[in-house]
């Protein structure tokens, strides 16, 4: 274990590496420069060029990388060229919203995901069973943004229950309204990104209940449907721990998405506004948090299916 | 008298390995028949746009804002009074666009990828191994914004964040697939026989994943119409100038609450293409007899 412990911190570190160098070559490299843009069309090259010198644009290449590094190394992300606020502090701030929003979308898609991918599984005969995956290949093929409108039409124009837009201007010391706002962005991510996962249930259940330990299970006493349960649960749960790191990737898309849909103040959407500024230090520190984020997470993933499914621990 | 020739210039003629594409089309299957009916509505919608539209997409009338479904404009009027049907229609060939254009960058990147990273030397393997992880790691969307803020936002962005971005989920299927192939006798029996690399990537390993290629390209298919739409609607696809799904539903959702019938049909257009090219793509797979 502390062989494989050391192999994965080792390809994380790679990973970050190349992908800090490949966010940074692309915002410098290609065609189109921040300053020009940032000082406007019509003005003069002396003006760019200090707009340039003021960025540390017109320092060589390796240098401005190794400066972004070495803040990252120490917990420095850089200032916004814009604003001139502390990235990192903006990024926690920002964090409280789009945090909470992804953890309850993930929960909306598992509640959605693996009782329905159950049924699904067991009933794959049956016409209910075949019409739940059908549904299931809509539901994935849904935008996340029209299913948010969608969900505004009902609950919140329509029944009330929920705002249209918008978070609480006091954030969290309102819980109850931060909460509901939360409720409707939430459902709209985890409904698509559930439908994903409701068919990597229903796979794994399927071949669990087709497996002989679960006729040998049977066997041994108890109900044919206890044991595929049984079985079939333990070898679900382990799919969908195995694909979480590929889905933190689309609930974090889906986030920027929402963000945008119902206003609110996370991380997905300062993004978005970021981009428009063209504010190259903040999205590029950006962009390599959130990608670490899904390769860490992909890591603790991969970790927590060595823990729970031990035939990979005997083929290692 | 010249002198015999030796080596490689001399095998036999070889036959080439069949293609391994998904077999007859009649075990497609229900669902994917239904799926290559949706694609093909979409495909003549966006072809018959391009000759004609019930009104120019872009024509704006302010007398006929808001006009409701039915009479002259059969799906109503949009807030600068478009006709929706018009622009639903023009909307097809930007989905489509990005879907053949993304998809088949998305191809290129994952053979290429793909064969390097299953038939180079161990180290580069290695290494091209750890590069396609990592681009795993970089969501489309994200992709997609990285490259709007230097170049602004515009349909080739799109396009090259969807080729890139899903290119490198078909090089992770497509390495397993070539490494598979690599290990076959038909392979072996080729190298036996004298065969150049290059020939037997052409005439057996290409065929031998052009099965699974072509299952991989009609979802990513699906995954670029829904990724057209989203950045469109977040502003970094198409120009104003240029109709697009996503961009009417953000046209659109100021006025979710007074007019919600209009909001429906572009959202209803990106869930079917999508779909289409799923169900297709699933039906190719079950097909060619792969789960």
């Amino acid at each position: 274990m502390t062989r494989i412990l050391a192999a994965r911190a080792g390809a994380l570190l790679a990973g970050l590496a190349l992908a800090s160098l490949l966010i940074f070559l692309v915002l410098r490299v290609a065609p189109g420069d921040a300053a020009q843009v940032i000082a406007g069309t019509d003005s003069s090259p002396e003006r760019v060029a200090a707009i340039r010198a003021q960025l540390g644009l017109d320092r060589p290449l390796p240098v401005q990388y190794l400066d972004w590094i070495g803040g990252l190394l120490r917990g420095d992300l850089g200032v916004s060229s814009v604003t001139g606020t502390p990235v990192a502090e903006e990024i926690a701030q920002k964090l409280q919203v789009t945090a909470p929003l992804t953890a309850m979308a993930l929960l909306v898609a598992l509640v959605i995901a693996m009782p329905l991918g159950v049924v699904a599984a067991l009933r794959r005969t049956h016409p209910s069973g075949r019409l739940l995956s059908v549904l299931a290949q809509l539901a994935a093929a849904v935008p996340v943004v029209w299913a948010g409108m969608l969900l505004v039409l009902v609950f919140a124009v329509g029944a009330g229950w929920f705002p249209v837009q918008g978070f609480p201007r006091t954030g969290w010391d309102d819980p109850a309204g931060a909460l509901r706002a939360l409720v409707l962005p939430a459902i709209a991510i985890g409904v698509v990104e559930g439908a994903v996962l409701l068919r990597i249930v229903r796979s794994a259940m399927i071949d669990a209940a087709e497996s002989e330990h679960v006729l040998a299970s049977a066997a041994r006493g108890g109900t044919l449907l206890g044991a595929r349960l049984r079985r079939g649960l333990a070898g679900a749960g382990v799919s969908v721990v195995s694909v979480l790191g590929v889905q933190t990737a689309g609930l974090l898309v889906g986030a920027v998405i929402v963000e945008q849909l119902f206003s609110l103040p996370g991380l997905g959407r300062m993004l978005v506004a970021d981009v428009g500024n063209r504010d190259l230090v903040k999205v590029q520190s950006e962009v390599l948090l959130l990608t670490a984020a899904v390769l860490v997470i992909g890591v603790l993933v991969d970790l927590a299916h060595r823990l729970i499914d031990p035939r990979l621990r005997v083929r290692s | 008298m010249s002198a015999p020739r030796l080596g490689r210039a001399r095998h036999p003629p070889l036959p080439r390995t069949a293609s391994r594409r998904p077999g007859r089309a009649a075990r497609l299957g229900v669902l994917g028949w239904t799926g290559a009916a949706l694609v093909t509505v979409v495909l003549l919608v966006a072809l018959v746009s391009l000759l004609w539209t019930p009104y120019p997409p872009q024509a704006a009338d302010p007398y006929a804002r808001w006009a409701a479904p039915g009479g002259s404009h059969l799906l109503g009027t949009d807030a600068s009074g478009r006709d929706v049907l018009s622009l639903l229609m023009a909307g097809a060939r930007t989905a489509l666009l990005v879907a053949v254009l993304g998809g088949a960058l998305a191809g290129l990147t994952g053979v290429l990828l793909g064969a390097v990273g299953a038939l180079t030397p161990h180290r580069v393997r290695t290494a091209t191994a750890v590069l396609i992880d990592v681009l795993l790691a970089f969501p489309t969307v994200l992709l997609a914004m990285l490259l709007a803020s230097v170049l602004g936002g515009s349909l080739g962005v799109v396009i090259g964040a969807v080729g890139l971005g899903f290119g490198v989920t078909i090089a992770r299927v497509l390495r397993g697939e070539f490494r598979t192939a690599a290990a076959s006798d038909y392979v072996l029996a080729a190298r036996a026989a004298g065969m150049g690399p290059v020939r037997i990537l052409r005439d057996h390993q290409l065929p031998a994943v052009s099965g699974v290629l072509i299952v991989q390209l009609s979802w990513t298919m699906a995954l670029a119409v829904l990724a057209e739409a989203g950045l469109s609607y977040l502003g970094y696809g198409a120009g104003p100038e240029v109709a697009s799904w996503g961009r009417m539903l953000a046209d659109m959702q100021s006025y979710l609450a007074v007019y919600p019938l209009t909001v429906l049909w572009p959202g209803l257009a990106v869930t079917l293409t999508g779909l289409g090219f799923t169900l297709l793509g699933d039906g190719l797979r079950d097909a060619g007899g792969r789960r």
